[in-house]
């Protein structure tokens, strides 16, 4: 009689066993750009309670405390004096014919985020990009201290938080529609951020900004790098949604319409200088980016995505050899790059794309485009 | 059953089955945030049987089977404009454990519970994304425990009971119940 008792006991409590890493996320699942439900499987998670893998891990109850009075080490060196509190999360779910089943908005958000970061990371690694990196820690709706003083946003955003190597996705609170963390694109754009990091700045970027701490110009070279971060960022961002408007989902139609890659962009001359535009007496660097990421975009009328991708990867390559060491950024020094690295064969057509765009930086595509 | 439940609101004089009782369970729930940011309230309703077997067993054993419900976490779904996750439970629970009675009494006394059993839970997730909806209701199982004081006068039973599971659902509970022989 006790042995039976136990037996059905056993076979109750392996009835309700684990899902293979199969879980039903959010994505873009309609040719349209709308949002569905699908099931995947997680190939990189090792723990799927605790939303861990080789990709990211996502922690929750998190203080950022954002103390920049100290120097800061370089790739996550000082993650530990930015991050003062983290935990490790545990998904609720339930697991109904071997899928896994959030059982709660948070845990479906990070369920889906922890996909997009999968995604990002196999698509950039499929195009040979340098991803060897350890799983990033992603901080999921942290508090932020001093985030006022800072102009760090309370709510609706993502970022790639550079000090702590770590990517932080904030509440959605403006933002109704679907939540950043679950935009295939967004997660995209700051995935980018971080290979822009380990490429373009060879991981030592904070190493080179005080180096060149006194150097008056290092300001106007590091926002114009920045400008052009962003707009790699969304490149890639559109690149894997396959949306140039992947932003239309989470943001309000003023910010998305800013950043929609189809549109026709020309760098103001007025922005060369690398210290307009401003809002809020702080440099935007959106507005120079979403030249950069349109002129990136419109090269696939030429090449295939896959290729002006590559061109992209290999021109940031090129660019690690000497932005860090110079900390000087011209805009077009990217660009050049990348048309460089596109076949000689359509080469002529990409210049021709890009000349009224960058006509008022066009001198310095000279040795591409003669 | 529909007499059952009048004898919780109106005291018979003498219960037919002096042995069985027959409670109302409101619970308090608090959820653990799956990212660990505090606590979610929730509400939980049920419905006990309950059985005193010190005649048919030395000592003061108490068996119980119980049926609650309860929306865990979320009470009424998390949103988003775009997107909507609700999750109800309902719980078919068996328990067996002892009561003593410590002061007083068998039918006029106090003391402590302890009960412990399978649990059988039906969750029901929800989801909404845009116009498109889909559930989900799924079987676990637990073993649930509960321990408590509980207070008897006349025929009436009171008991208020903490309670968790294991394999940890991320629950905490507490529930009063109020019951009467039947
Ligand atoms: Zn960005």
């Amino acid at each position: 009689m006790k042995s039976s008792w136990l037996g059905v006991l056993l076979w109750w409590m392996t009835a309700c066993g684990g899902a293979d890493n199969v879980v039903r996320v959010v994505d873009i699942i309609y040719p349209d750009g709308r949002f569905g439900f699908t099931d995947v499987t997680l190939t990189t998670l090792t723990d799927l309670d605790a939303a861990s893998g080789d990709v990211a891990q996502i922690f929750g109850n998190v203080t950022l405390d954002l103390d920049l009075s100290q120097p800061i080490a370089d790739a996550g060196g000082s993650r530990s004096r930015f991050v003062a509190e983290s935990h490790a999360v545990t998904l609720h779910y339930v697991v109904a014919d071997g899928v896994a089943i959030a059982s709660d908005l948070d845990s479906l958000m990070m369920l889906t985020s922890y996909w997009h970061f999968e995604q990002a990371v196999a698509h950039l690694r499929a195009l040979g990009a340098p991803l060897p990196l350890p799983p990033v820690p992603v901080y999921y709706q942290p508090k932020v201290k001093n985030a006022d003083e800072l102009n760090f946003p309370a709510a609706d955003n993502a970022a790639f938080f550079v000090p702590a190597d770590g990517f932080v996705l904030l509440p959605s609170r403006a933002l109704t529609d679907v939540p950043l963390p679950m935009n295939t694109g967004v997660v995209m754009h700051e995935m980018a951020h971080r290979l822009f990091y380990y490429t373009a700045w060879q991981g030592q970027l904070f190493a080179a900004l005080a180096a060149h701490a006194s150097d008056a110009q290092a300001g106007a070279h590091f926002n114009r790098a920045k400008a052009t971060d962003e707009g790699v960022a969304d490149f890639f961002a559109a690149a894997l949604s396959h949306d140039p408007a992947f932003l239309g989902k989470s943001t309000p139609v003023d910010v998305a319409q800013a950043r929609n890659l189809t549109e026709l962009r020309t760098l103001d001359p007025a922005w060369v200088g690398g210290a307009e535009p401003q809002i809020e007496g702080s440099y935007n660097p959106y507005a120079a980016g979403a030249v950069v990421a349109a002129a990136l975009w419109k090269l696939v009328d030429i090449a295939s995505l896959g290729t002006v991708e590559q061109a992209v990867l290999q021109a940031e390559a090129e660019l690690g050899a000497v932005l860090a060491d110079s900390f000087t950024y011209q805009f077009g020094d990217l660009e050049r790059r990348v048309l460089g690295a596109l076949p000689a064969a359509l080469q002529p057509a990409a210049c021709d794309a890009l000349a009224l765009r960058y006509a008022s930086v066009w001198s310095r595509f000279a040795s591409v485009c003669p | 059953m529909i007499g059952a439940l009048l004898a919780v609101l109106l005291p018979s004089a003498t219960p037919a089955f002096p042995n069985l009782d027959l409670g109302l369970a409101v619970g308090a729930l608090a959820a653990r945030r799956s990212d660990q940011s505090g606590w979610d309230p929730a509400m939980g309703l049920g419905l006990h049987l309950g059985a005193s077997l010190e005649r048919y067993l030395p000592g003061p054993w108490r068996a119980e089977v119980g049926l609650s419900s309860d929306t865990s976490g979320t009470p009424w779904g998390q949103r988003s404009a775009a997107l909507e996750v609700g999750r109800w439970d309902l719980d078919l629970a068996l328990r067996a454990g002892a009561e003593w009675t410590l002061v007083g009494e068998n039918r006029k006394g106090g003391g402590l519970l302890a009960l412990v059993g399978p649990r059988l839970r039906t969750t029901r997730v929800s989801y909404r994304l845009y116009d498109e909806q889909e559930h989900h209701t799924v079987l676990q199982t637990a073993i649930a425990g509960t321990v408590g004081v509980f207070a008897n006068y006349q025929a009436f039973r009171f008991s208020v009971r903490l309670g968790a599971a294991w394999p940890w659902d991320h629950n905490l509970e507490a529930w009063t119940v109020i019951g009467h022989a039947l």
